[in-house]
């Protein structure tokens, strides 16, 4: 039996990812595919530990700790069968950097079409930032080579692994871009290649300031990333809401975008929020706090 | 192929894939090909599959098919295809775990290597001189050679006698230390003798000399046994022609005979013994993949410490670890001391054991054994040694060099030597992104 290679991934990647391959067998390893073609099993991710949260019960716990990088976030998941790991994490203050180790997990609601992908992590470890800099390479490094891999594929698509190996590239990158390209078609490598540099771009004085976590916000759809958006619009219109007609509604979709937050998502929140009683229109184009 | 029109092979292809699942004319075939490709600009590998997948066909043995020569097979791969003539082909029954069952085994060939084969499954109605279209067969290594398998998911068909050239011209396979494989023939390489011993061995009652030792060029180290006397010497470097590579443990080993070439040369540009001995660094997935090798340098990420790990207690007779001061072999003994590490060393391309001594352990984490057995007695457990190698080491990165070996278990590198690897953040990012935005 090969040990499992621990992939360097990116946050925002790995969360996009939408094919999860299974085999029958039982205890044979489940593979992430992600879209530029990592084929992932078990992760070595090192980032900013934002939040742990206990989501179980004392007795069966399940914690739940998110991860920043320079993308986006990990979804870091330690149950009852995990319990050292879930101490550690128990036991920490955000922030501090953490490195994870841990297998895939993807996770599909019964009643929904979307697959929700975190870590159930085997051992966490604080580290330091200059172990947070070189994953942040060696996870560009990484993503180079799959995208160099699609620039081959895209000259000749109908390269098999042994075509991609002999133009150098590794066997167990060209058989995940392989299946990157059956489930995802061709992926916006593109973006991708924005996101790869804009990681770079955090290691670098020259472009200090500028961190690409604000380029390429988190997915919103899980968890806290909703909550954050929600606490973040209350804020904004508790901001703008000063007569009695309440904050004008081109005043928060401004403030709004400032935050990184798209129209969309705010329409999503405003709505969520006015369901909880948070806040009310008391005219049309007016939103005013409860 | 009956014309030269570009859809010729794709339909003859998809044709072989369709045979005997359903009955359909090439004309018909090239017809659809040709609609799926110019008028709905579907991508030709697309349209292929959709064809085969239409007709009940398994599209998995066509798209990105390769088909590979005999001499570039490796071992232990998953799927393999090829053309080949039958050397030789012999029926014989074994006892299976359910009953006794047939098999095949023999020799097949083309133009660049011949290897041997087992048929596990099914019928193989072809003799001596057929050539056969084998897909989805695997390889396993067996005795330092890479062997051909076909079992239930194997097609085998029938081929044209001049589908490939008469005969078994093997290739002349130019390589590199770093670029032998166990299972080539006929090698030619160039190659610095680093160290060399002779040895006295008994082959079928016969006393046999030979010489063993390592050999490399500016890509790495190799081991080597010649089975003559050449008058090898230590530094020296020969032109070795004729030679194979076979394993031992995974790791290859460059061998010839008196049937081989092996002449001295004289290159003042060569890379002196030490250079060669000072190890390249290697990708851990290139080292995996290769399955051993020696006097390598590599890097990765300490992602797990085993058990096993830290104060251990060793039979003073034979050196192994021993549990509640008894040994296996040696029953109740006084245990000695050592100290060592167990790592599970990764760099996102592969992943390997790595076995650190005490030596290297002390330099590492910056105490000595003695510092650490009187931890170990303070706390009255020796749990507090591997915590505090864990706490150290652990999400670091190392540079690791020495000699590598794999098992079952995978790839296990003796550490000879072992340092925190220095790597430079900033100069490498900017490197790396001027290359992405000037390949833009």
């Amino acid at each position: 039996m090969e040990r499992e290679i621990a992939w360097r991934v990116f946050a925002r990647e790995y969360g996009d990812s939408t094919l999860l391959l299974r085999s029958g067998e039982e205890r044979a390893p489940a593979y992430l595919v992600t879209p530029t073609g990592a084929k992932v099993n078990r992760i070595y991710a090192v980032g900013t530990l934002v939040s742990v949260e206990n989501k179980g019960t004392e007795e069966e716990p399940m914690w739940i700790a998110r991860l920043n990088d320079p993308t986006g976030f990990f979804f870091i998941f330690a149950g009852q069968h995990q319990r050292d790991v879930g101490a550690v994490l128990s036991s920490l203050q955000p922030p501090v950097f953490l490195a994870v180790t841990g297998k895939v997990r993807a996770y599909t609601p019964p009643d929904g079409d979307r697959m929700y992908v975190s870590v159930r992590a085997e051992g966490v470890h604080v580290v330091e930032g200059p172990q947070y800099d070189d994953w942040i390479l060696d996870s560009a490094r990484s993503l180079k080579e799959r995208l160099d891999a699609w620039k081959i594929l895209s000259e000749d698509p109908e390269l098999g692994v042994e075509g991609l190996a002999s133009h150098g590239v590794g066997r167990h990158i060209a058989e995940g871009v392989l299946l990157a390209q059956e489930h995802y078609g061709r992926p916006n490598l593109g973006w991708y290649r924005d996101m790869l540099v804009s990681a770079l771009q955090t290691l670098l004085p020259e472009y200090d300031g500028l961190h690409a976590s604000h380029m390429f916000p988190a997915p919103q759809e899980e968890g806290g990333g909703g909550e954050e958006v929600l606490s973040r619009v209350l804020e904004i219109v508790r901001e703008l809401d000063e007569g009695p007609q309440g904050a004008i509604w081109e005043d928060i979709l401004d403030r709004a975008a400032e935050s990184g937050i798209t129209p969309e998502d705010l329409e999503e929140a405003v709505e969520i929020l006015i369901d909880r009683g948070e806040l009310y229109e008391p005219v049309l184009g007016r939103i005013k706090l409860v | 192929m009956e014309n030269g029109n570009e859809y010729a092979p794709h339909v003859e292809e998809i044709a072989r894939v369709l045979e005997g699942v359903i009955d359909i004319g090439k004309d018909e075939l090239e017809n659809e090909l040709r609609t799926y490709v110019e008028h709905y600009k579907v991508p030709l590998y697309v349209a292929k599959r959709s064809i085969v997948k239409k007709y009940g066909g398994n599209e998995r043995l066509l798209g990105g098919m390769e088909w590979t020569k005999l001499n570039s097979l490796m071992p232990n791969t998953p799927s393999v295809n090829f053309v080949a003539r039958v050397v030789t082909a012999n029926p014989k029954e074994i006892n299976g775990p359910d009953g006794p069952k047939r098999i095949v085994y023999g020799i097949l060939g083309d133009d660049t290597a011949t290897v041997p084969f087992t048929l596990w499954e099914g019928s193989f109605p072809y003799e001596k001189g057929d050539v056969i279209r084998v897909r989805n067969a695997y390889t396993k290594e067996w005795q330092g050679q890479v062997q051909v398998n076909m079992g239930a998911r194997t097609v085998i068909s029938p081929e044209e006698p001049d589908a490939l050239p008469p005969g078994f011209t093997r290739e002349v396979v130019e390589a590199k230390a770093s670029e032998l494989r166990p299972g080539m023939r006929n090698v030619s390489t160039t190659l610095r003798i680093v160290d060399m011993e002779k040895r006295e061995v008994e082959v079928s009652g016969e006393k046999k000399v030979l010489f063993t030792g390592l050999a490399g060029d500016d890509t790495g180290l190799v081991r080597f046994t010649s089975w003559h006397d050449f008058g090898l010497k230590r530094d020296g470097i020969y032109r070795i022609t004729g030679a194979y590579v076979n394993s031992w443990r995974g790791v290859p080993r460059l061998t010839f005979d008196e049937k081989c070439s092996c002449d001295p040369v004289e290159d003042d540009s060569f890379p002196s013994s030490e250079e060669i001995r000072g190890g390249r660094l290697i990708g851990l997935g290139e080292l995996v993949e290769m399955g051993g090798a020696v006097g390598v340098t590599i890097r990765g990420v300490v992602i797990d410490i085993k058990p096993g790990s830290g104060l251990i207690s060793r039979c003073p007779e034979c050196r192994r670890v021993i549990q509640k001061g008894t040994c296996m072999v040696h029953g109740k003994v006084k245990g000695v001391n050592d100290l060592r590490i167990k790592a599970i060393l990764d760099d996102g391309t592969g992943a390997v054991t790595t076995i650190i001594n005490r030596e290297l352990t002390e330099r590492l984490t910056g105490k000595t054994m003695r510092e650490y057995e009187e931890e170990a007695r303070d706390a009255m457990t020796p749990e507090v040694v591997r915590d505090d190698i864990v706490e150290k080491l652990l999400a670091r990165k190392l540079e690791v060099r020495g000699n590598a070996t794999s098992d079952d278990f995978g790839v296990m590198l003796i550490a000879e030597d072992a340092r925190p690897a220095a790597v430079d953040v900033e100069s490498e990012a900017r490197a790396l992104l001027q290359e992405i935005e000037g390949g833009a």
